[in-house]
């Protein structure tokens, strides 16, 4: 048994040094572009795969996706990794971290012709290159609610049984959406929304993924996500049951933005990827893999599943240099509400 | 000869200074109340006290600064003289080969070590299948194979019944005068002194209170030794 | 003259002095590191005219943090102990077959990965589980596993065992005697408790009670698989939403700071309350009582200990069963699980030679020093006890980012974190071991004068295997299933098996994760029983 133990311990020592030896063997090969992402964006389902492998074909380059974890915890990853990260490119900075992101000094000028892309909003910003774009909304099984409130009013006054999930708003971008969205309706009074809202909450997860899960395991009549969301179940599964609650007071906004970092040492494969994260085939991919709206893709072309989608009475949308600011306030009244 | 001269241990609150002369071959009982201190000078002439003011000869030899392997000494302690996973054999062969890696004459050795001391044909066994009179023989074995001339025995017999400690002073006695061995023993009966020692002394209050032939001590006792036969 | 001979065979005085310095220094460097950011803060609040206090005060986050952290660490203590009670009292009493079967699988949750048992608690508490459906079929429709009671439930699930072998080994250790002369005074139950039973129980309950309340205030991955909102969260747990969420050094260093502060004046206070138990006293036999042979407390022992199996056991059946239906399902994934699974190995493995570089040596020191300045060789270990892994990594890390890149330092530091936790551990088995040589055979070895290396191969190696194995079971076990410090740092295109799963939960891919789990606990189980079986060998006395 001891000499079973040895070699067996041995052997797991061998084998791992070997391992390391040949992925490093591998990397060498070939340049890596190394994007860091979200969770979901790099999900068999989401737009990752297919980005891959048609940049790929034409870049004699090796795309790597890494996800720490939902938006914000992505972003965070990469400050914390700092000039050191192996990024070359963040994909999904929420145009509410933009002021952060500026701040951190991370990221550089992509060298990209952004002439083309149609957002609701005017963006000049160059270094921040939106890719998609949606609204914030409770999404919800038809089949199961009946009484759909039409705006915070009425879900704060919903019945009681009426379960809401939400995402962390540190960790999560839809999560800071609805922060700011909440504020951006209500101002001062935000603090006693979330105070109304609260018995509502089944949790609060870390991130969309989770809460939406939950949601379609039917642990909560409504979970935050986007407008955009039910078109997944329409195409994808052919469930029309799934919709989107239109709000009166209107619905905050979020572009996803890519960036390339000062520490990337592959520059100009990063603009070639940049480039084609807005260019024709990746657009095309989008609606249907991220279910957001493309931001240079002609209505036209839009998927059939996008057509019926909810459109809000009312883009809301904080300036991003204020937004660190109010959200440091929302944050503390979020926090102090929804710890009671 | 065994010389112990002004020989001071001293302990966190209690000292003793000890003179005690036994002869070559001699056999010297220490007999006296607990606590007096004869566990302890066995232990100095052995070489586990450390930093001890006074002189230690053993044949003319001076003590100070060796270790206790490399003293001209050999010692069964009150317990624990066997390591319990090694076998009868192996505990006896510590004596003479402390690698455990026996040549064919060793083996030898330590089985005839075995037949003295009236072991034989148990040297695979481990102690705890032996009776604690035959563990003790095993040790007894051990001591004599290493060959010194001095013999220490901290109460190693304590624990058997009357008969079988008999037996074993009788054979470490008869062992000892075979090998030439000068021993010294603790022990707290002073029957086994009168039995086996040629010379008895009593520790008492720190000091060698009386000392001489086991004849003469117990045939003109000190008032030390009256208190302590009562 | 002896000295040379002591040190030549035991202590080796330079390793020893190291293996004192490391764990000390590490949590002063890492103190030194937190304050410093912390003092950096301290300088911009009060030039903002804020001094720290009224900054502290004024965090309401960091005040709820601190209340939960206590409330919720009094609540397990408290819960898991009483709970113990009257299952420790039944174990006692009753002695039936398979009685130690369910004593050893008492011991399990200690080297069960943590985020497994989790797995196995969700599929039983949670939202689809059966407790939720008797629940809500009793109109109890409030029942969530996230927040306090999820944690609590967790902590029980913990700590009961732990808690009901150490009253157990008491009623065990009571005096035949005390059982004879009470069923000859004829002596009801009652008196039984008061005269018998409770001054046993008021002399074990307070240690078991902060033993307990410290493991829950440093516990990590409890609260981060099911609180985490801000109304279940933990320092333990700010801290690293403070790194990971708003990338906040200064908030996180206050946090750590703090956590420190108050984990070493609990530990403090645990060790007034708490007398040495040792666990490793046999839990076999039954206590001979005549008072409780009527049918109603045969059955509600029967039942006590049925409901404690079934609280404990079925969480880990679910899990497994829900792993094994995971796999089938789905497979495994082995471009991912095989180098996650190895690199777990590796920190495990690294973890098991940190622990071994440093108590070892420890344990040397420990025999050798007598006296008060024996107190003084514990500080390491004591030190490695108040300061968490979360803390103490982040003390590190903000000393470290800034020259070492983080995907290179996380698995180091876990590992080198992992094996300094385990050095309390080991310490417990080692040093009796150790010092058991040294009082039987000590003056042996050295009358004999067998040399260091010999005396290794043919002395200490067979007496001290039984429990370096045990302990390099238990560090590997713990390493292999830690989620701590590895969460906070760990590269996420590079993570250890434990992460691996935490990040299948987080995305909510539950069949795959139970899969993960089950793999998880088959390696932790199988480094824990090739250590302990394989390396500690068959009984040696």
């Amino acid at each position: 048994m001891k000499a079973l133990t040895l070699s067996l311990l041995a052997t797991s020592l061998t084998l791992s040094t070997t391992l390391a030896t040949l992925s490093g063997a591998v990397a060498e090969e070939k340049p890596t572009l190394t994007v860091y992402t979200y969770d979901s964006f790099n999900s068999e389902w989401g737009p990752g795969p297919a980005i891959k492998s048609g940049f790929e074909k034409n870049c004699g380059c090796t795309l790597e996706f890494v996800a720490p974890g939902d938006a914000t915890e992505t972003f965070n990853r990469l400050r914390l990794e700092g000039k050191n990260s192996k990024a070359d490119i963040l994909v999904g900075l929420d145009s509410n971290l933009v002021a952060d992101a500026d701040k951190s000094g991370l990221f550089t000028e992509a060298d990209i012709n952004t002439d083309g892309l149609e957002l609701p909003i005017d963006w000049p910003s160059k270094t921040y290159v939106p890719f998609d774009w949606g609204y914030f909304a409770f999404v919800y099984d038809s089949d199961k609610l009946k009484n759909v409130p039409q705006s915070f009013d009425e879900l704060i006054n919903a019945p009681d049984d009426l379960k809401i999930l939400i995402q962390d708003p540190r960790s999560s971008t839809p999560g800071l959406g609805l922060l700011l969205w909440i504020k951006n309706v209500y101002g001062d009074q935000a603090e006693e929304i979330w105070k109304k809202l609260q018995p509502r909450i089944v949790t609060v997860t870390k991130g969309w993924s989770e809460a939406y899960g939950m949601f379609l395991e039917g642990q909560a009549d409504m979970v935050l996500s986007y407008t955009t969301s039910p078109a997944y179940h329409i195409a994808a599964e052919n469930k029309t049951n799934y919709k989107a609650a239109a709000f009166a007071e209107g619905h905050y906004m979020q572009l996803e933005m890519a960036a390339i970092t000062k520490a990337s040492k592959h520059r100009e494969l990063a603009n070639q990827f940049m480039a084609y994260l807005i260019g024709p085939e990746a657009q095309k991919v989008i609606p249907t893999t991220n279910w957001m709206y493309p931001v240079a893709l002609p209505e036209a072309d839009w998927p059939a599943s996008f057509a019926d989608l909810v459109k809000p009475a009312k883009a809301r949308l904080f300036d991003s240099e204020k937004v660190p600011d109010l959200r440091k306030e929302a944050l503390n009244e979020w926090l102090e509400a929804l710890s009671k | 000869m065994i010389r112990l001269e002004n020989l001071t241990i001293a302990l966190d609150n209690w000292h003793m200074t000890v003179n005690l002369t036994v002869e070559t071959g001699g056999f010297c009982a220490l007999i006296g109340p607990s606590g007096a201190g004869k566990s302890t000078i066995l232990n100095t002439i052995a070489g586990f006290v450390p930093h001890v003011p006074g002189q230690l000869f053993i044949q003319e030899m001076d003590m100070a600064g060796l270790e206790p392997a490399e003293r001209p000494v050999a010692m069964l302690f009150q317990d624990h003289n066997l390591f319990a996973h090694l076998t009868i054999e192996q505990n006896v062969a510590l004596g003479i080969n402390a690698s455990l890696k026996l040549d064919m004459e060793e083996k030898k050795r330590v089985k005839d070590a075995l037949t003295e001391v009236g072991l034989e044909g148990m040297q695979d066994r481990l102690p705890r299948a032996l009776s604690g009179g035959q563990r003790q023989r095993a040790s007894l074995a051990r001591a004599i194979l290493r060959k010194k001339p001095v013999l220490l025995l901290d109460e190693p017999f304590a624990a058997l019944g009357p008969a079988l400690r008999k037996d074993m002073l009788r054979l470490v006695s008869n062992l000892a005068a075979r090998n030439d061995q000068t021993v010294i023993m603790v022990t707290h009966h002073p029957e086994d002194a009168k039995l086996t020692a040629s010379q008895t002394a009593l520790v008492h209050e720190g000091r060698i209170a009386q000392t001489g032939p086991t004849k003469d001590v117990f045939a003109h006792p000190s008032e030390e030794l009256i208190d302590y036969l009562g | 003259m002896t000295d040379k001979a002591s040190r030549n065979a035991f202590a080796f005085g330079i390793p020893a002095t190291i293996a004192f310095i490391i764990p000390l220094g590490l949590v002063v460097v890492s103190l030194w590191a937190l304050w410093s950011v912390t003092t950096n803060d301290l300088a911009t609040e009060q030039a903002g005219g804020r001094p720290l206090l009224s900054h502290l005060i004024d965090d309401i986050y960091l005040r709820r943090a601190l209340t939960f952290t206590l409330t919720q660490a009094t609540l397990s203590a408290i819960l898991s102990t009483l709970l113990a009670i009257p299952l420790a009292r039944a174990l006692a009493t009753r002695s039936f077959p398979g009685r130690s079967a369910i004593l050893s699988f008492f011991g399990a949750p200690f080297i069960l990965p943590v985020i497994v048992a989790i797995l196995g608690l969700l599929s039983i508490w949670g939202n689809k589980g059966p407790v939720q459906a008797i629940m809500s079929a009793f109109g109890f429709e409030n029942f969530s596993i996230y927040g306090l009671w999820g944690i609590l439930i967790a902590h029980v699930f913990f700590n009961l065992p732990l808690a009901t072998r150490i009253l157990l080994q008491g009623w065990l250790a009571l005096p035949a005697e005390q059982w004879r002369l009470a069923s000859q005074l004829g002596m009801n139950s009652a008196s039984i408790a008061r005269y018998i039973e409770w001054p046993m129980l008021k002399e074990r309950l307070p240690g078991i009670l902060a033993l307990v309340f410290l493991l829950c205030t440093t516990s990590f991955t409890v609260i981060l698989a099911l609180g985490g909102g801000p109304r279940a969260t933990t320092i333990e747990l700010a801290i690293y939403q403070a790194i990971r969420f708003d990338f906040d050094m200064e908030r996180a260093a206050l946090l750590a700071f703090l956590q420190i502060i108050l984990c070493a004046g609990l530990a403090l206070v645990s060790r007034v309350a708490s007398t040495d138990f040792d666990t490793g006293q046999s839990l076999g036999g039954a206590v001979l009582r005549t008072d409780r042979n009527g049918r109603l407390a045969q059955w509600s022992d029967g039942a006590i200990i049925m409901v404690a199996v079934a609280f404990l056991g079925m969480p880990l059946l679910s899990a497994f069963i829900r792993g094994i239906w995971g796999l089938g399902l789905h497979g495994i994934d082995w471009g991912q699980i095989l180098p996650a699974a190895l690199r777990s190995t590796g920190v495990s493995l690294a973890s098991c030679l940190v622990m071994l570089l440093i108590s070892l040596p420890l344990a040397q020191l420990s025999i050798h020093i007598e006296g008060k300045a024996r107190r003084f060789v514990e500080l390491p270990g004591y030190a490695i006890m108040v300061a968490p892994p979360i803390a103490l990594g982040a003390g590190l890390f903000i000393l470290l980012h800034q020259h070492v890149s983080v995907d290179d330092l996380a698995l180091p530091l876990t590992a080198l974190l992992n094996g300094l936790q385990a050095v309390p551990f080991a310490l417990i088995l080692l040093t009796p071991a150790m010092a058991q040589i040294k009082r039987n055979y000590g003056m042996q070895l050295r009358h004999l004068g067998i040399k260091r290396r010999d005396a290794i191969r043919i002395i200490h190696w067979p007496l001290m295997r039984k429990p370096l194995g045990l302990s390099l079971g238990i560090a590997a076990a713990l390493s292999i299933g830690d989620l701590g410090v590895i969460a906070l740092f760990g590269s996420p295109s590079a993570p250890t098996l434990p992460l691996y799963l935490y990040q299948q939960l987080g995305a909510y891919r539950m069949d795959q994760a139970y899969g993960t789990g089950v793999l998880l606990t088959s390696i932790a189980f199988a480094f824990f029983v090739l250590f302990d079986k394989g390396l500690g060998g068959r009984d040696q006395t």
